[in-house]
């Protein structure tokens, strides 16, 4: 992959990529570092970077990686206009009443929270998201099936009716990153 | 069931690649570290033989440089760079480095008059055994790369004979990116947006320390004609910090914790609706702001 494949590759997949750290980290600094990481990381494995529409589905697993790396490092030098380019992506911030939407997400298993959000956030399909985790079809249905259900069954506990609205889905927890699969 | 949660994003919209911190980042993940050498030896073999039949004579490496842009020579073990206009087109700097063998760009970005004209930092790219460090600062076989107006802390906008000096080891592997002020364009955002409350500042003189009533600080931006715009700061449990559009306009109560120069002419603070224990710009690792 030449340096202009690889420039190619970044600009057709910056957008969804920065949207995928924003969506799983609660500070613009974290999602630029998970941004910036992963694209180091792909920098450095790019002859492996799959042609065409595989490619935004490997750097989701770059960037998943990432993520699960991200805990366990320190602040480090960022780039202040990359943090601020990152602030600007944030949803704003919705009601009290839709963050027991939000909670209730955030306090589903990793795994689950993972899949629904690859779904109902990034759009992909049962077949991208096994590309995307490394399992199977057969096995993302299953799951899939598994994680709606305890979803369902966590909001009818928290006593939220069938109709939702917009929910933060960070707001606690040890790390402001989410989105790692154990 | 998804379907659900497809409201509850938490993202806005995507990033732009085309934005100047999205560039950046291109450019510094390009000058990483290329993939195991083994695999690229015979690629890169055939690709020397290949230059050698098509151009005959290798490009020659020189020991000083001058253009319109920039001077360079060599003292000792060392190149000394010095920025003559620094609102040359950057291409005019990249290849007088290069015709002495050294990979240093000079970004210009936009810039308040307090940085125009001087460094706003300098990313260094590249891998080495021994990373070095002088009195904190990056070196290259005991030599410490720097971007610096010379003579020490003069301006170069203003007095004569200070210039931007940027000093890079002689034979230096890596790649250099400074980040070089120039002036903003009418209207045009400044790069330097965290510098409003440092003298020469929008906002010079203000007191931010133990924050203040976006009331107070609404009338002082007023009385200097400034236009004012906000962002809510939020904390995340780690205490990293983020900054949203607020869902309503501050009222006059809420707490001003830091400003920001946006370009000429608007400052942007950073509020909460609640007052805070302290400031949450000055409880980070860094050095704090002087607010």
């Amino acid at each position: 992959m030449t340096p202009d494949d690889f420039e190619a590759v970044y600009r057709g997949t910056y957008e969804r990529l920065t949207r995928y750290a924003v969506r799983r980290c609660a500070s613009a600094q974290d999602a630029a570092d998970v941004v910036a990481d992963t694209y180091a990381v792909a920098w450095r494995k790019r002859e492996k970077i799959p042609s065409g529409a595989e490619a935004v589905l490997w750097l989701y697993a770059v960037a998943r990686r990432v993520l699960s790396e991200h805990r366990k490092k320190g602040r480090r030098h960022r780039d202040d206009r990359l943090v601020a380019e990152m602030a600007d992506l944030y949803a704003e911030t919705p009601g009290v009443e839709m963050s027991v939407i939000g909670q209730t997400f955030r306090a589903l298993p990793d795994g689950d929270r993972e899949l629904l959000a690859l779904v109902a956030w990034e759009g992909l399909g049962h077949d991208e998201i096994a590309v995307t985790l490394g399992i199977t079809r057969n096995n993302v249905r299953v799951r899939l099936h598994r994680a709606r259900r305890r979803f369902a069954a966590a909001l009818a506990a928290n006593g939220v009716p069938t109709s939702f609205a917009v929910a933060p889905v960070f707001e606690a927890g040890p790390s402001s990153c989410l989105g790692e699969i154990g | 069931m998804t379907d659900l949660l497809t409201t509850l994003d938490p993202s806005r919209k995507g990033g732009d690649p085309d934005a100047p911190g999205a560039r950046a980042l291109l450019a510094r993940v390009m000058t990483g570290p290329t993939p195991s050498r083994r695999r690229f030896l015979r690629p890169v073999l055939v690709a020397v033989a290949a230059a050698v039949v098509v151009t005959m004579t290798p490009p020659q490496i020189v020991t000083s440089y001058a253009n319109a842009a920039v001077e360079i020579h060599r003292e000792g073990d060392q190149y000394v760079a010095r920025i003559l206009d620094p609102f040359a087109d950057h291409a005019r700097f990249t290849e007088a480095f290069r015709a002495v063998g050294l990979d240093v760009r000079i970004e210009p970005l936009p810039a308040s008059p307090l940085s125009a004209g001087k460094s706003m930092g300098m990313m260094i790219g590249g891998t080495w055994d021994r990373p070095e460090e002088i009195g904190g600062e990056f070196a290259y076989g005991g030599v410490v790369l720097s971007a610096a107006p010379e003579p020490k802390g003069c301006d170069p906008g203003s007095d004569p004979g200070c210039s931007m000096i940027v000093r890079v080891p002689a034979g230096f592997p890596g790649s250099v990116s400074v980040r070089l002020g120039r002036p903003a364009r009418p209207g045009e955002e400044y790069a330097d947006f965290d510098r409003a409350v440092e003298p020469g500042g929008p906002l010079h003189g203000v007191k931010l320390r133990h924050g203040a009533s976006v009331k107070e600080i609404r009338a002082e931006a007023g009385r200097r004609g400034l236009r004012v715009t906000y962002k809510e700061i939020q904390i995340a449990p780690d205490g990293a910090l983020s900054f949203v559009e607020p869902g309503r306009t501050p009222t006059g109560k809420w707490t001003v914790w830091n400003a920001w120069q946006v370009r000429e002419g608007e400052v942007r603070l950073l509020v909460t609706e609640q007052r805070l224990s302290q400031n949450p710009f000055y409880n980070g690792s860094a050095p704090p702001p002087n607010l």
